[in-house]
């Protein structure tokens, strides 16, 4: 699905990433975790494809090709997506308005036929319902207004509506209460397939306990310093990042 | 039509009984420029609203204002420029009198205090203050004018902020009715350097302050602000342009006014923004309260802008009093009187408050309370 | 964003011309051409007399300076002030339309057709100096309205012209609208009787096709009292390498409780990605609330014109009337815009609503101008301005320039204009979503353009959302 081999990325001149590896193979929840600034919500904007940040080495192969070389709308085409951690909004644009386009361009991106008013509708519908969202932020301007919890449930109807190979959260449980941390998660895992991959960004355990992962990371210093099985979370919890810290040192 | 213009500047300029200070060859060549200028008419994009006809009118003679109080300040022979305005010529022409102060160090705990009075009926003053500021000093200055009598003052202040330089700069103008005012303030400010200008209009006939600010080094930020309470058939009227040269300098403007009977309040605030002023953060508000149908405010706030990657705002407002909270009062006992007071300087405290000069904060707010424009909180 | 840069940005849509044999006087004004317009559209002695006061006016004006605009200042006697197909067409049934001319309505998606018709849309089209063709009159005379063009008035409602021409606009207001004073050409021209709703959208479409030409016409509505009526007008023109001279006058009159919707889908050419030709597009034009709650609105979407001047007003004299403005302004490449309105407040309540979106692209120039007047008499007078503006680029200018006078303790006023930079952020965001760039571009400006989109009526609405999407390709820099 995605292998990422020795990325290194920095932002106004300053390295971020330092050299990361990391290989999702098709089906597999990662998890990232990591203290603040260790470089998690930079590996989700360099793999969406921000150009505030510049790719000084590395490769990052998705499904065969390189995702790098590709222009961010065409990664998306791909079937790679992004739930951000702070999603912008967008006054005046309706949401249905933006959907119905993101999903015609995806559609036309796989060759398939474009869908009706109906079947739109009745798409929504169904993915909406995945995350109780209810009909009317369906018709509001893409998240204006929008409490913290309705944005990220909004991410979550959009990663459902635009049916992504490979979903990268950043951080989605941050500024969620524990009913709408259910919500998203209920979401997600609605959506897990042996054909779809999660890599599930979050500096709290806690979100794991609904996303249950294959695997965990530990990212530290803009390198992944420690991996292993979802009870590595519960570990990191306990003993605090201080523990890798001293480890890694 | 064109001869009489230039003969009421000649006439004007002669009967003030004009001879050159300085001798400085700008002042020859600003005089040989008045002939071809005249007083600014509401044809004029910048005196739209502001006649000068009554000015250009009255008789004055030049001669020196009585210095009351200089804390700090020093005489100097300034160096004149010409200008292409008509008041910035006159001055330049017949300037008297030139002061400096300037501000080397950490000076927080000291004002550099000037108070110019005037109780000579007919006379015309031409004053200059130049205030530097060098690098990373930090400086607190009091302007304050009272005119009593009928005179006629042009005045022009030259604030220069080095590198990380820091001003608190207060005018308090307090005049007679019958006082025509006009002051210029001209400011440049290098990189990270800060400004605080307040100006306490407590009363006047005819003012006029032209601010311009010139943001000329990264990073520097300039915070100007005023209010003004004009009554009876008084005018006042504040003109400012803040010019954001550079990237990443902000601005802060806020002027507010309350109009009692036939007064006039004009505001025009210009935000410009260069071309490469990118990451510029400017805001900009004017707000007026009208207290009598009979008073008329005239605001025209301004921006033009010519770099994309910026933040810039602004707003006016001017209405009627809150009548809500004008009958909360009432019916918690107070006057009429009283509860418009109150609710007068609860308005206006705001741009007092923003003084970086407690002393100043106290004196403005006491001598408003003491004629009753005011409730003192 | 560098993919932009090398999208090249899209042609003007509308720069053909038609091949229609003309009737087109020589270059040059002066009193004899006066004369001789007036003889040909036969016109009775007060229009003539009219006409002529307004030149002698124009004469001893001089052009106006104060606007943000810089331009090469048109020579007025290298202009023909008269140019008409020549097969003028004594049109009953649409069919009976010279063919060039129909094809140039079809190219410019104008709807005399069948279609359109469908979605009750009268429509008055003017090319060059003159009207070819109204539609849909038989229907609207059942209901009393008058809707022909100004020429036809003058021949058959000459007391109705008469009466109200120039009483909004006179001819010594401004040095264009007195020169159209003197030369207009054609126009088009409304009565809504007393009581009457009008019930089909009202359509002017403009077009400029003769090189050399100027057009000058002359709109006047009159809404009866209690009437309501929704006007709107189209312009486009050919793509020249000259510039071209617009000078329009509209003056609307709305009587007790009487409303009048006036839109416009602006689409001058506004001359080539290097500034060269395009048409100036000087137009005054002014709205009189006459009568206790009277409305007035307009509604305008501007994107043509190489350089604009334009700031149609409300003169709110009837007590509880209310004005409104809603405006989106695009100007990319070398364009030039000093738009906004004026709202003048009389009436006591009167209520005044502006709505501003400025989006400037390219090396244009975008200013936003007006004027709030709360007069002594106008008792309890609101306004609420918002003018926003949206820059594309780092080499463009948007500039805001309002005039708040206010006269009567009462009055409310209000003002607020922020100038931001296109959101990179939503952006990004529509491009992760797998939009590309100039379908992201075209969203976000039409969704802070929506508030006045959204006035327009329903089928224009969709032309002016595509209008400002093509105005916009390859504009982000």
């Amino acid at each position: 699905m995605m292998k990422i081999e020795n990325l290194k990325a920095s932002i106004d001149g300053k390295e971020i990433l330092r050299g990361l590896n990391l290989e999702v193979k098709p089906g597999e929840v990662h998890a990232i975790m990591g203290p603040n600034g260790s470089g998690k919500s930079t590996l989700a904007s360099v793999l969406a494809g921000r150009e505030d940040y510049e790719v000084t080495d590395g490769t990052v192969t998705f499904n065969g090709q390189s995702l790098l070389d590709m222009d961010p709308e065409i990664r998306a085409r791909e079937g790679l997506f992004l739930a951000f951690q702070y999603p912008v909004e967008i006054p005046g644009v309706s949401n249905m308005n933006f959907l119905k386009a993101a999903v015609g361009e995806m559609r036309k991106h796989r060759g398939q036929d474009p869908l009706t008013a109906k079947e739109f509708l009745a798409l929504v519908k169904e993915k909406s319902a995945l995350v109780e969202l209810d009909g009317q932020l369906a018709n509001r301007a893409v998240n204006e207004g929008f409490s913290g919890g309705e944005k990220k449930r909004n991410e979550v109807f959009q990663m459902a509506m635009l049916e992504p190979t490979l979903a990268i959260l950043d951080e989605t449980d941050s500024g969620l209460d524990i009913d709408a941390l259910r919500i998203v998660a209920q979401g997600v895992n609605a959506m897990r397939s042996p054909e779809r991959s999660f890599v599930v960004i979050t500096h709290y355990q806690r979100l794991l306990d609904y996303i249950v992962p294959d695997v965990v990371h530990v990212l530290y210093k803009g390198q992944i310093v420690k991996t292993g099985p979802k009870e590595l979370a519960l570990e990191l919890e306990e003993k605090g990042y201080d523990w890798i810290k001293e480890t890694v040192a | 039509m064109e001869t009489k213009t230039i003969n009421k500047v000649k006439e004007w300029v002669e009967r003030a009984e004009m001879g050159f200070f300085y001798e400085h060859p700008a002042q020859q060549e600003a005089a040989q420029a008045l002939l071809q200028m005249s007083f600014p008419t509401t044809r004029d994009e910048s005196w739209k609203y502001t006649r000068t006809a009554k000015l250009a009118q009255t008789s004055f003679q030049l001669e020196l204002a009585e210095v009351m109080a200089e804390v700090s300040f020093e005489e100097f022979v300034p160096a004149l420029s010409v200008s292409s305005n008509f008041f910035g010529t006159l001055h330049t022409a017949f300037c008297n009198q030139a002061w400096r102060c300037e501000v080397k160090g950490n000076e927080s705990d000291h004002t550099h205090h000037f108070v110019i009075k005037n109780k000579k009926k007919g006379i015309w003053m031409q004053p200059f203050w130049r205030i530097e500021v060098k690098e990373n000093a930090r400086g607190k200055v009091v302007i304050h004018s009272e005119m009593e009598v009928d005179s006629f003052l042009n005045g022009k202040i030259e604030i220069f902020l080095a590198k990380g330089a820091h001003l608190d700069i207060d005018l308090i103008q307090d005049h007679a009715e019958t006082h025509f005012h006009l002051m210029q303030v001209e400011v440049i400010q290098e990189e990270g350097s800060h400004l605080n200008l307040v100006t306490h209009t407590l009363q006047g006939g005819w003012i006029r302050n032209e601010v311009k600010i010139e943001l000329r080094g990264q990073r520097a930020h300039a915070g100007l602000s005023g209010f003004y309470l004009p009554e009876n058939q008084q005018l006042i009227d504040n003109h400012t342009v803040v010019d954001h040269q550079v990237p990443h300098c902000t601005s802060n403007e806020l002027y507010k006014g309350v109009l009692f009977d036939q007064s006039r309040g004009v505001f025009n605030g210009k935000v410009f923004v260069r071309k490469d002023a990118q990451k510029t953060e400017a805001y900009q508000s004017n707000k007026n309260i009208m207290m009598s149908d009979t008073a008329e405010m005239d605001s025209k706030p301004e921006l033009e802008i010519y770099a994309d990657d910026v933040r810039c705002s602004h707003g006016s407002t001017t209405g009627t009093f809150d009548q809500e909270a004008l009958f909360y009062l009432r019916a918690r006992g107070l006057s009429e009187m009283g509860a418009k007071q109150m609710l007068v300087s609860a308005y206006i405290n705001e741009v007092i408050d923003r003084s970086g000069q407690p002393l100043v904060i106290e004196y403005v707010k006491k001598t408003l309370s003491e004629r009753g424009r005011v409730i003192a909180d | 964003m560098e993919i932009l840069d090398e999208i090249t940005g899209k042609d003007y849509e509308f720069g053909f011309t038609t091949n229609i044999e003309s009737d087109k006087i020589p270059a040059g004004l002066n009193e004899g051409v006066i004369r001789l317009i007036s003889q040909k559209k036969n016109e009775p002695q007060w229009l003539l007399d009219w006409r002529l006061d307004a030149f002698k006016i124009w004469q001893t004006m001089q052009e106006p300076e104060w606007a943000h605009v810089q331009y090469t200042k048109p020579d007025f006697q290298a202009i023909s002030y008269y140019a008409a197909p020549k097969s003028k067409p004594k049109i009953n049934s649409l069919d009976d339309l010279d063919p060039e001319m129909r094809k140039t309505m079809d190219k410019l998606g104008i709807s005399l057709d069948e279609q359109k018709r469908l979605n009750g849309i009268a429509v008055d089209f003017v090319m060059d100096s003159v009207s070819v063709a109204t539609s849909f009159k038989e229907k609207l005379g059942e209901l009393g309205i008058i809707f022909c063009s100004i020429s036809e008035a003058i021949q058959n409602h000459g007391e109705l012209v008469q009466k109200y021409l120039g009483t909004v606009v006179p001819k010594k207001d401004n040095f264009y609208a007195a020169l159209n004073s003197a030369v207009f050409t054609d126009g088009s021209f409304c009565y809504i009787p007393k009581g009457v709703k009008c019930p089909m959208e009202l359509s002017t479409y403009f077009r400029i096709n003769e090189g050399g030409t100027g057009q000058f016409e002359r709109t006047l509505v009159i809404a009866d009292e209690e009437s309501y009526v929704s006007y709107l007008e189209g312009c486009t023109a050919p793509q020249r390498d000259e510039n071209q001279l617009h000078a329009a006058v509209v003056e609307l009159i709305a009587l007790e409780r009487a409303e009048i919707k006036y839109s416009t889908v602006q689409n001058w050419y506004p001359g080539d990605k290097e500034g060269k030709g395009g048409v100036f597009n000087f137009v005054t034009k002014r709205g009189l609330c006459d009568g206790y709650k009277s409305k007035i609105s307009w509604t305008q979407v501007e994107t043509g014109s190489a350089v604009t001047w334009k700031y149609p007003s409300c003169v709110l004299k009837g007590d509880y009337s209310v004005g409104e403005f809603y405006s989106v302004a695009v100007t990319n490449h070398f364009q030039q815009a000093d738009t906004g309105t004026k709202m003048i407040h009389i009436g006591r309540n009167s209520h005044s609503t502006i709505i501003s979106k400025g989006i400037s692209a390219g090396k244009s120039n975008n200013s936003y101008r007006g004027l709030v007047q709360i007069n002594p008499s106008a008792q309890n007078a609101r306004n609420f301005s918002q003018c926003d503006s949206l820059l594309m680029t780092d080499q463009c200018g948007a500039h805001t320039f309002p005039y708040i006078e206010v006269n009567n303790s009462t009055a409310q006023v209000e003002h607020e204009a922020t100038t931001s930079k296109i959101g990179e952020d939503q952006i990004f965001y529509c491009l992760q979503r797998g939009l590309d760039e100039e379908q992201a571009i075209s969203m976000i400006v039409n969704g802070y353009a929506k508030e006045v989109l959204n006035k327009l009526p329903m089928e224009f609405a969709v032309e002016a959302q595509k209008l400002l999407a093509i105005s916009l390709e390859g504009s982000v820099g």
